[in-house]
């Protein structure tokens, strides 16, 4: 039997969607972690951040930013969804034997499809109020918060650091032998750091925000 | 869905309760086994929704209800019993699971020498005893037929290791270079945590992974048809 698919003009294409969804979860998780970080600076008052947004603005960068990440997010979601169970048959298939392995990793492969899609829907609210309400202010975010916004911030939160926690751990898993017991209490000591830094960010917002609500 | 009720005693395994089963209750039920001592692999089913061998789990590590299935992607035979010969036989067709060299055999020559560790990295891989377990244990053999599942793709990386065979990157790409083989992996570990022999799944994937996506840059052979 010939395998059709070896006749194709450009049969590496499998290999460069799995390397590009890579990438791009990893270009990600880069910005996660300097969104994250930015969004720490209101800790130190209104006036860090709004100072910092200010500078990233002047530069371009946060719009060029939020542009970028919205094309970088749509790649990831092409490359990375193309390992869904896409028909019935199958979808029952992951299931029954999700159910029945009871087995953690196979488990979080679930989580990750779910997170994935809720995700898609986060980011496209959040970034309809955020870019509506341009430029970036501390007071405006806050607010925004403390206008019952934090009850869709927090699970949004929730949601991108098990994302992001679980890929970034299979990414390890898949390319390099490192032990995956460390790998896995690595996993969950970001998962629960990040979540735990975030809802903390998200409170210190929502009671600046509540200072002007009232 | 059948059931049995067994008195157990100690040191009592699944292969040996099956028997007793079949001498006892039920003599047309379907399992199979050859060698009781985890060394042949025909004996793997889906105990308590794990795969596993029947005659390397004793059944009081089991709790008191003990459900068995057939291993799923297999074609089943009946009852337990499923073929995983002819799916075995497809794999290492597909993965040319031999030796590929130009050299000529010369049976009068002294063998030729690869060094220790080669020679137990290989070793370590060919303990493969196909009993099916992590095709069986796997989201996207389950899903999809032509996947490789993780017995193929370590196949495939104990070929990669052994110096005799001249095979080179592109060479193994034709055959895992795709959705079937290295990039149908999803990293779910499931194969690394459940091979009742202990095999180095994870790293071998990532091995043949690494070797996959190297490849896919490499500049193209040129083909005329
Ligand atoms: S790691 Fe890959 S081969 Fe192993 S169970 Fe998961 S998808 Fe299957
Ligand atoms: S790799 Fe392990 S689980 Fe898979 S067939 Fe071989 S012995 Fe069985
Ligand atoms: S009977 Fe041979 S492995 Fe169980």
């Amino acid at each position: 039997m010939i395998e059709q698919w070896k006749l194709l003009k450009n049969p590496r294409l499998a290999a460069r969607f799995d390397l590009i969804g890579m990438v791009t979860g990893l270009l990600l998780v880069f910005f996660m972690f300097g969104h994250a970080m930015m969004l720490a600076t209101i800790v130190f008052g209104a006036e860090t951040m709004d100072g910092l947004s200010m500078w990233l603005e002047d530069l371009y960068l946060a719009q060029a930013g939020a542009v970028g990440i919205v094309f970088v997010v749509l790649i990831h979601f092409v490359t990375a969804g193309r390992k869904l169970p896409l028909r019935v048959n199958e979808q029952k298939m992951i299931w029954r034997l999700t159910r029945r392995l009871s087995h953690l990793d196979t488990w979080l492969w679930l989580v990750q499809v779910v997170t994935g899609m809720l995700i898609l829907l986060f980011v496209a609210v959040h970034l309809y109020f955020v870019l509506t309400t341009f430029p970036i202010e501390a007071v405006k975010s806050s607010t925004r918060v403390a206008s019952n916004f934090g009850y869709f911030y927090a699970p949004m939160i929730i949601v991108i650091w098990l994302h992001l926690g679980i890929g970034l751990y299979r990414i390890f898993v898949k390319w390099t032998p490192f032990n995956r017991k460390i790998l896995k209490v690595f996993k969950w000591l970001l998962i629960l750091g990040f979540i735990a830094d975030s809802l903390l960010v998200l409170k210190t917002f929502w009671a600046i925000g509540l200072q002007y609500v009232n | 869905m059948q059931e049995y009720q067994l008195e157990e005693y100690p040191g009592l395994n699944l292969y040996i309760a099956l028997n007793k089963i079949r001498e006892e209750q039920d003599s047309s039920l379907q399992f199979d086994f050859v060698c009781r001592a985890g060394i042949c692999g025909s004996c793997a089913m889906v105990i308590n929704g794990r795969p596993g061998l029947a005659c390397k789990t004793l059944v009081s590590t089991l709790p008191k209800t003990i459900t068995l299935n057939p291993l799923p992607v297999f074609k089943l035979v009946g009852d337990l019993s499923v073929d995983t010969g002819t799916w075995f036989r497809e794999m290492a067709q597909r993965a040319g699971s031999w030796i590929h060299t130009d050299k000529e055999f010369d049976p009068e020559a002294v063998e030729e020498r690869m060094s220790n560790e080669q020679a137990l990295e290989i070793y370590e891989l060919e303990r493969c005893i196909e009993c099916g377990c992590c095709v069986a244990s796997c989201g996207t053999a389950n899903m999809r037929e032509d996947f490789m599942g993780a017995a193929g793709l370590n196949r495939i990386a104990r070929f990669m290791i052994d110096p005799r065979d001249q095979r080179d990157g592109s060479d193994y790409f034709e055959v895992v270079g795709s959705d079937d083989g290295a990039f149908g992996c999803m990293g779910l570990m499931a194969c690394d945590d459940i091979c009742p022999k202990d095999l180095p799944l994870q790293s071998q994937l990532a091995r043949v992974r690494r070797a996959m996506a190297k490849a896919a840059f490499a500049p193209k052979k040129k083909v005329a048809f």
